[in-house]
């Protein structure tokens, strides 16, 4: 299983916190959330970076497959001033 | 040393040795809206005397809900020059230099750190890599809603690129930019810039500090809670 964390837009607006998903690429573990949190609205992905290993990975590059026992987050990323 | 009465009630966290460090060093600061007017308030206050301003932009009226030197009288005009004016009453001796032009436009910049408070993707990108060709340290910034990131890049790290790269907005783009998370992760920064003065173990380097205003929560990106 893969343990994944949310922070930010996530936890503020679904109260989601952890989950442990079956392994696969981001947009496979995506699918499994949303199919556990239906409430979530996909677009809220679009601005969200998942931290893997300390390394960021951005929505275009979400077919990214994350190996069983491993770890990530997801938060949003900024870019305001 | 003399400690000046302007810098007295800084000595609780910084050294003489910092304070003389603070005065010697050169600052560049790239965008001077929100967070660059809170973080070279902080700066000047801190003990910089050395500064570089960077913005070819000048006050709107949509600056006013979070810009430190926006207000009414200012609209229309350079930021650095209204910026300059405001650091010189504060501290008259401060050697500022100010550029009117976008940093992609500049020919030679030198300085001993490069700090990003642009407001835009593009540029972010552009001074991690100028922080790698000058091989000078970079203390990013960045905010949107109630989220904020923070964090010292060194010349080789490419975290910036590998997060920015293909996008050109972030949560900003739907939450837009409210003061409070402004003044917060710019004054995060200015901690950040202390902390790599003082060299202390605690600093965020080649990661982010992931700041979460609505959940009153920080982590970095490297998976710790602070």
């Amino acid at each position: 299983m893969i343990k994944v964390t949310f922070y930010s837009l996530f936890r503020s607006n679904y109260n989601i916190e952890e989950e442990h998903v079956n392994p696969g690429s981001i947009n496979d573990i995506i699918k499994q959330i949303i199919g556990k949190y239906p409430q979530i609205k996909a677009s809220n992905f679009r601005y969200s970076v998942v931290f893997h290993k300390g390394k960021p990975i951005t929505f275009h590059r979400f077919d990214t497959r994350i190996e069983d026992g491993e770890e990530i987050f997801f938060t949003q990323f900024v870019g305001g001033g | 040393m003399n400690i000046p009465e302007r810098y007295k009630m800084n000595m609780g966290v910084l050294s003489e040795e910092d304070l003389e460090i603070l005065q010697r060093i050169e600052v560049v600061i790239v965008g001077l809206g929100g967070l660059g007017g809170y973080l070279v308030n902080q700066l000047i206050r801190l003990g910089v005397i050395n500064l570089t301003l960077i913005d070819f932009d000048a006050f709107s009226e949509s600056n006013l809900n979070r810009q430190l030197f926006s207000n009414r009288s200012v609209i229309g005009k350079y930021k650095v020059d209204v910026i300059y004016e405001e650091l010189k009453k504060i501290n008259p001796n401060a050697a500022i230099k100010c550029i009117k032009k976008k940093v992609q436009d500049i020919k030679d910049l030198s300085g001993d750190y490069i700090i990003d408070c642009v407001d835009n993707i593009e540029t972010k990108i552009f001074l991690s890599k100028l922080s790698e060709k000058h091989n000078i340290l970079l203390l990013h910034g960045a905010c949107g809603g109630w989220y904020g990131q923070v964090g010292w890049m060194s010349p080789k790290c490419t975290l910036l690129e590998d997060l920015y790269t293909g996008e050109e907005k972030g949560i900003e783009k739907e939450l837009l930019n409210p003061p409070f998370i402004v003044n917060a992760v710019a004054s995060i920064m200015a901690s950040e810039f202390i902390k790599m003065i003082k060299k202390d173990s605690g600093i965020v380097i080649d990661e982010l500090l992931i700041i979460d205003l609505l959940n009153n929560e920080v982590v970095k990106s490297g998976g710790k809670s602070r």
